[in-house]
């Protein structure tokens, strides 16, 4: 008896100023700054590897058409982290340390627009226990000065096999 | 004992003027336009996530080869879809599909109107819902009758044998 394979769908992890899964502070976010997020411990044991992430991000008036801020994933084995980036929601204080991350993408300006979300999603893989999130700001303009309105989720999506 | 896994195949979602999985209005779209779908809900619960796309435009006299359309796939969890794209049929802007994920395009292969121009791939969709949206770079209206130009997406998931 032949059995596919499906995809699940787990609780989602998210990254916020406040009331999340763990911190990252993105309201005001500077343009031409970076921050990573307080590290998320995804347990002992097995795990999901497969994630689809989204980030929701907002920035204040007036934001230009094409510019963008960048999503990379940080993974550690709880001593060594990519990067060097710690494990406290923290400014990133070097460009550099985010060129040995992972790119999972960009969020682009897609209205001049503040106070609007724009959103992009993806697809990634986690392996490690410990991962947090970092976000640089290459945008003309500051993040929008208002808690929770930008955010980061990574929703757990294992193959499953069906009965 | 060894169990190969092979490709399931599953019934196509269609999006078209009418009579499809989901409504996308591409009779006539003319050139510089980007028109997102309706939103298609998958539902609840486990889902296949590797699906087969297969766009089938034509356009209108005369069109010029190499020319072409974009083909982009805009995800949505119920709250937020990529590109801020909404759910229903539209025209969007450009810089909306900065955000999404662009499966391909469909080129102009002959410059004769009213034939098909045919290309697939396949593409991984994880999110509930989904849109898909055209974009028409080429210089003329896409062909002015409806159901000529469509998209599918046909789920081709993984089985154990």
């Amino acid at each position: 008896m032949a059995h596919k394979v499906y995809r699940a769908i787990g609780t989602p992890i998210t990254f916020k100023d406040s009331g999340g899964s763990a911190v990252i502070t993105l309201q005001n976010l500077a343009a031409g700054a970076g921050r990573v997020s307080a590290v998320y411990d995804r347990g002992a044991g097995d795990l999901p590897v497969q994630y689809k992430w989204r980030a929701v991000f907002q920035w204040t008036a007036t934001p230009v058409v094409g510019y963008y801020a960048e999503i990379y994933l940080v993974e550690s084995d709880g001593t060594y982290v990519d990067g060097t980036l710690g494990s406290s929601d923290a400014a990133v204080s070097a460009y550099g340390q985010l060129e040995n991350c992972w790119q999972l993408g960009n969020n682009f300006v897609q209205v001049a627009t503040g106070a609007s979300n724009m959103v992009v999603s993806g697809e990634c893989t986690i392996f490690d226990r410990y991962f947090s999130v970092a976000i640089w700001n290459k945008a003309t303009v500051n993040f929008q000065n208002t808690a929770n309105v930008s955010f980061i989720t990574f929703t757990p999506v294992p193959d499953e096999l069906q009965a | 004992m060894p169990n190969k896994i092979y490709r399931a195949i599953e019934t196509p979602i269609t999006f078209k003027d009418s009579g499809g999985s989901a409504v996308i209005t591409l009779q006539n779209l003319g050139t510089g336009i980007a028109r997102v779908s309706a939103r298609y809900d998958r539902g609840a619960g486990d889902l296949p996530r590797r699906y087969q796309w297969r766009a089938v435009f034509q356009w209108t006299t005369t069109p010029t080869v190499n020319q072409y359309a974009d083909i982009y796939l805009a995800e949505s969890d119920g709250t937020y879809a990529d590109g801020t794209v909404g759910t229903a049929d539209a025209n969007i802007v450009v810089g909306q599909l900065y955000n999404l994920f662009k499966l391909g395009y469909n080129r102009v292969a002959a410059s004769s109107a009213a034939t098909n121009m045919i290309v697939s791939g396949n593409c991984l969709i994880n999110d509930r819902y989904f849109s898909v949206i055209v974009y028409n770079l080429s210089s003329v209206n896409f062909q002015n009758t409806a159901n000529v130009s469509w998209v599918s997406f046909t789920p081709v998931p993984d089985e154990l044998q």
